[in-house]
C-alpha cells in the first residue's frame, strides 16, 4: 500500500492541532542511561502521550494519538489500557475499533495485547460479536493454519459464549481434511471434548477414534494423527480398544516394509510395552518389541537413542514382570 | 536424507548448506554480543526499549557462558538495571515502563550474573511476583491480566533465585500447570491450549523448581520431544513446524531435566547449530542463513554447553545461566 511509504503524522511538536499540551520528555539520566537513540517520531508520541495521561484527556485527537504509540511500540501495556478507557468513555465505535484491530492483528499476529483487547471489546459488544468474531479467527486460521493466540482466542469465544459443540467440531473437521497434519486442530477438537464433558462419552470416544484412523489410512506417516489416537485411549491404555488393535495390525500387516511409517511401528511396540506391563504373552510382547524399536533405529535414524532406551525399557519391563510371576 | 526421508512425506524441515561452519565461533560471537553493547547504532532488533532487560540479559549471559563477562561494563548495567525497578517492586523493561515477570526474571538473573543480587530489594520482588498469583493458582505476566504457563515459571524462578519461594502458593500454583498438561505429554500456555516445546520448558522446569516432577509421565513427555528433532538435526517448537535454534535450548534443556538428553542425536543436533552460525559477524540466527541476534546467540551457546563443551561454562538446564554463577541456588534433581 502506498500510504504507508508516508509517514501518518509530522511530529506532534509540530502540529498546530497539539499547541496547548506541553510535552514531557524522558529526563536526562534517564536518556543517558537509555544511552541509545530511539526515533525522532517516538520520542515525540510518546512525550505527548505522557502529557495525556497526566491531563486525563480522553477526545478523538487522542485515539489517534494512541494509534500512533500502538503503532510505533504495540507491547505498551499502558497505551492500550489507555484506549480501553477512552473507548468507554467516548462511547466509541465498537465496530470500528474491531475493524481497527483486525488490521493491526495482521499486521502482529504474536502480540498478546492486540488479542487481548479484541477480548475487552467481544466482551463489552456480548453475545452478537460471537459469529463475527468466529469468522475472524477462521480467517486468520485459514491464513496460518497453526496460529496459536487464534486458535486460543477461538477457545476463549466458545468456552465465554457456550458456541454449540456441533458447529466447531465441523469446523475443526473443515481445518483437518485441508491439513490431516494440523496439530492445533487435533488439539482443538479436544479442547472441545474436554469442555462439553466427552471425554469418557463413549459414543464421542468412537467418533474421534474412528476420524484418526481415516487419517492414518490416508497419510500414516503423520505424528499428529497418531498422537491423537494414543491420548483418546489414554485412560484405559493402546491396547484397551480391541478395534485400534485390529485397525494398527492391518495397517502393518497390508504396507509393505519399506513404506511403514516410524510412528506405526512406534505404536505398535507401546501395544507391546502395555502387554509386558499387563502379563500378556510378556515374553513373546518383549521380543516383538525389540525387533520394532531395532527396525526403528534404521528407518528414522536420528532417534537412535531413543529407539535404544525404549529397548532397554522393553527388557526391564519384561524381567520385572517374570520376578513378579515366580514370586506368586 | 535418512531412510525416512524417502518415504512420502515432507516432515518439515530445513537443508544445511555445504559450506555452513561445522565448529564454534567462540571469539566472533562474543565481538558479536559485544557490538551490541558498544555501539549504539545495532540496538535496533532487541534492544528495542520494550525488550531492553531482557535483550540485556541474554548478551550478558551469553557473554557468561563464552567465559567473556569481563567485557562487559559490569557497573553501567548493574546501574541500568536497578534503575528498571518501579515502586510496585518489579522491574520493568527500561526506566519508566511498567513492571513485568519476564523483565523482572531478567533482571533478577542479570543481578545475579554479576554478583549484585544484594542491590535488589528481595522482599518487595517477591511481594510483586506473589501479587500476580491468581485465585486458580496461574500468573498473570503484568496487570493487563495475560494467564500464560511462562509467567508461572518466571515466578518461581524469581522467588526461588532470590530465596523467597514459599512466598508464593505452590501447591495451588502446580495444580494449575498439571490443568495445562495435555494427553500428548507436553504443555500448553493455559487449560486446553496446544503442547508447544517452549511451553514445556516452562512448566518442567516451574515442577522442577517446585520439586513436583513426579506429576507427570517422564518418559511420555521425553517422547514428544525427542519427536521435535527433524533430520536435519535440528529441533523444533510443534510437529509440522521448521526447526529453529531458540527450539534446540527449549527441548534440550527440558529434557535435561527429565534427565533424557540422551534421547536426542547429539551429533546431528551440533551441526544444525554449528550451522546457524554467522560466519562473518558471528551470532546465531533462528536457522542457517537467516540474520543473527542475540536471542538466538545465548540459546544456540547454551544447547552447546549442555552437551558439554569445554571451551563453555557448563549451564544450569533450569535457570538458562552459569552453573557457576547460580552456585547453591541450583536445584537439585533426582530421576
Ligand atoms: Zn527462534
Amino acid at each position: 500500500m502506498s500510504d504507508s511509504d508516508i509517514p501518518s503524522s509530522t511530529l506532534y511538536k509540530d502540529n498546530v492541532d497539539w499547541k496547548d499540551i506541553t510535552p514531557i520528555y524522558p529526563s536526562k539520566e534517564e536518556e543517558v542511561a537509555v544511552k541509545i537513540a530511539v526515533t525522532e517520531d517516538f520520542t515525540d508520541a510518546f512525550a505527548y502521550f505522557r502529557a495525556i495521561l497526566i491531563k486525563n484527556e480522553k477526545s478523538d485527537r487522542v485515539m489517534a494519538l494512541l494509534e500512533d504509540c500502538i503503532r510505533l511500540n504495540p507491547a505498551n501495556y499502558t497505551v492500550w489500557q489507555y484506549r480501553r478507557v477512552c473507548l468507554t468513555e467516548l462511547g466509541w465505535d465498537l465496530k470500528k475499533e474491531m475493524r481497527y484491530l483486525s488490521d493491526i492483528i495482521q499486521e502482529s499476529p504474536k502480540n498478546y495485547q492486540v488479542w487481548h483487547h479484541r477480548r475487552f471489546i467481544v466482551e463489552t459488544i456480548g453475545e452478537s460479536a460471537v459469529n463475527d468474531e468466529l469468522h475472524f479467527c477462521s480467517e486468520v486460521i485459514r491464513d496460518e493454519n497453526k496460529n496459536y493466540h487464534a486458535w486460543q482466542h477461538r477457545q476463549w469465544v466458545v468456552r465465554t459464549f457456550k458456541v454449540p459443540l456441533e458447529k466447531e467440531l465441523t469446523f475443526a473437521l473443515h481445518m483437518l481434511l485441508l491439513d490431516n497434519r494440523n496439530n492445533s486442530a487435533y488439539n482443538y477438537r479436544y479442547f472441545l471434548m474436554t469442555l462439553y464433558d466427552k471425554t469418557e462419552d463413549a459414543s464421542q470416544l468412537d467418533i474421534e477414534i474412528n476420524l484418526a484412523k481415516k487419517f492414518i489410512e490416508n497419510i500414516p506417516n503423520n505424528e499428529s494423527a497418531w498422537n491423537y489416537l494414543a491420548g483418546l485411549l489414554i485412560t484405559n491404555g493402546v491396547t484397551s480398544n480391541s478395534d485400534v488393535v485390529s485397525f494398527v495390525e492391518d495397517l502393518y500387516e497390508t504396507t509393505p516394509e519399506e513404506k511403514r511409517s516410524p510412528f506405526l511401528l512406534a505404536f505398535i511396540a507401546d501395544m507391546m510395552l502395555e502387554n509386558i506391563e499387563n502379563q500378556k504373552s510378556a515374553e513373546e510382547s518383549a521380543g516383538r518389541a525389540k525387533k520394532l524399536y531395532k527396525d526403528l533405529q534404521s528407518i528414522d535414524p536420528v532417534r537412535v537413542n531413543y529407539y535404544r532406551h525404549q529397548s532397554l525399557l522393553a527388557q526391564t519391563m519384561l524381567i520385572k514382570a517374570q520376578t513378579k510371576v515366580t514370586a506368586k | 536424507m535418512s531412510f525416512a526421508g524417502l518415504l512420502d512425506f515432507a516432515r518439515k524441515d530445513v537443508d544445511l548448506p555445504q559450506n555452513s561452519p561445522n565448529e564454534l565461533l567462540k571469539d566472533l560471537h562474543a565481538n558479536f554480543i559485544n557490538q551490541y553493547e558498544k555501539n549504539k547504532n545495532s540496538y535496533h532488533y532487541i534492544m528495542a526499549e520494550h525488550l531492553r532487560v531482557s535483550g540485556i540479559y541474554w548478551c550478558v549471559n551469553a557473554m557468561d557462558l563464552s567465559k567473556q563477562l569481563e567485557r562487559m561494563s559490569t557497573e553501567e548495567i548493574v546501574n541500568y538495571v536497578l534503575g528498571c525497578r518501579n515502586t510496585d517492586g518489579g522491574y520493568g523493561p527500561a526506566p519508566g515502563h511498567d513492571s513485568h515477570l519476564l523483565h523482572t526474571l531478567c533482571a533478577v538473573q542479570t543481578l545475579i550474573i554479576f554478583n549484585s543480587i544484594e542491590k535488589a530489594d528481595a522482599d518487595t520482588i517477591s511481594e510483586y511476583v506473589k501479587g500476580l498469583q491468581q485465585e486458580d493458582g496461574s500468573f498473570c505476566g503484568d496487570l493487563s491480566g495475560e494467564v500464560d504457563t511462562r509467567f508461572t515459571l518466571c515466578s518461581l524462578a524469581t522467588c526461588h533465585l532470590l530465596g523467597r519461594l514459599s512466598t508464593l502458593n505452590i501447591d495451588s500454583a502446580v495444580r494449575f500447570l498439571m490443568r495445562c498438561y495435555n494427553t500428548d505429554g507436553g504443555f500448553g500456555t493455559r487449560p486446553g491450549s496446544e503442547s508447544h516445546s517452549g511451553q514445556i520448558y516452562c512448566c518442567v522446569g516451574a515442577l522442577a523448581i517446585a520439586g513436583r516432577l513426579d506429576e507427570i509421565d517422564r518418559d511420555r513427555t521425553a517422547e514428544w520431544l525427542a519427536f521435535r528433532q527433524c533430520d536435519s538435526g535440528g529441533l523444533n517448537g510443534r510437529p509440522e513446524k521448521l526447526p529453529d535454534v531458540c527450539y534446540s535450548w527449549w527441548v534440550l534443556a527440558s529434557l535435561a531435566i527429565l534427565g533424557r538428553l540422551n534421547f536426542i542425536d547429539s551429533d546431528a543436533m551440533k551441526k544444525f547449530i554449528y550451522a546457524c552460525q554467522d560466519d562473518e559477524t558471528g551470532g546465531f540466527a533462528d536457522r542457517p542463513g537467516d540474520c543473527a541476534d542475540p536471542f538466538h546467540t545465548v540459546f544456540g551457546i547454551a544447547a552447546l554447553s549442555l552437551f558439554g563443551d569445554d571451551t563453555l561454562e557448563s549451564v544450569d538446564p533450569i535457570f538458562c545461566m552459569t552453573k557457576r554463577c547460580l552456585g547453591d541456588k541450583q536445584v537439585e534433581m533426582y530421576y
